[in-house]
């Protein structure tokens, strides 16, 4: 994929990665971090997590709001296939802040599937139902017109 | 500037090692602990 993409920077256990959003609002601090889930169903299974660094702390739900949305994401998914290089085993799953948020990874993902699909097997988590968080309890392979609470990836 | 993902330079950065072993994202953590983590893969539609 071609896009335009920020310079990352990562922590030596590669677990953390920082990149600097430039746009409307000036430079914004992003940090993705992967984290180990616990291990019912899969032992390599890991939490992205997308986030500012605003005054000294993170803010997960922050709606930055930056105007540079794409290359945000690309820099995300850039992150995502190397991190996956680097621990091919390991299945990422990635849930909104969110309803809202969720819906926006999963347009970005839907305005992307051939290329992502090229790199991973992609999955989708629906609801269990239209009144709460909760997820179902399990992944099925993404379809562009489906309503997702939660997307997994693997490295193909 | 344009890049290809794939070929995307990553450089470890050691300012950043403070932040090794923290859970930045808690919340995030303990949302996809709660239902991210029994989630089984279904390989039909």
């Amino acid at each position: 994929m071609k896009q335009e993409l920020y310079e990352i920077n990562s922590t030596e256990d590669l677990s953390t990665y920082v990149f600097l959003s430039k746009g409307r609002k000036g430079e914004i601090v992003k940090i993705v971090q992967f984290t180990h889930l616990r291990m019912e169903v899969s032992p390599d299974r890991y939490n992205l997590a997308l986030g500012d660094w605003i005054d000294e702390k993170i803010d997960a739900g922050n709606i930055t709001n930056n105007g540079d949305i794409k290359t945000v994401m690309a820099t995300v998914g850039a992150i995502t296939l190397y991190y996956t290089s680097q621990f091919p085993l390991r299945e990422i799953f990635v849930a909104g802040s969110s309803r809202n948020r969720s819906r926006l990874y999963q347009m970005l993902v839907s305005n992307n599937l051939e290329e992502i699909e090229k790199d991973f097997d992609v999955f989708g988590i629906r609801y269990f139902n239209n009144r709460s968080d909760e997820l179902e309890g399990f992944a099925k392979p993404f379809q562009k017109n489906e309503t997702y609470g939660a997307i997994l990836v693997i490295r193909k | 500037m344009v890049k290809d993902a794939k070929k995307t330079v990553i450089k470890v950065d050691s300012r950043l090692n403070n932040l090794i072993g923290k859970d930045l994202f808690p919340e995030k953590t303990a949302h996809a602990n709660k239902y991210g983590a029994a989630v089984k893969i279904r390989n039909n539609k």
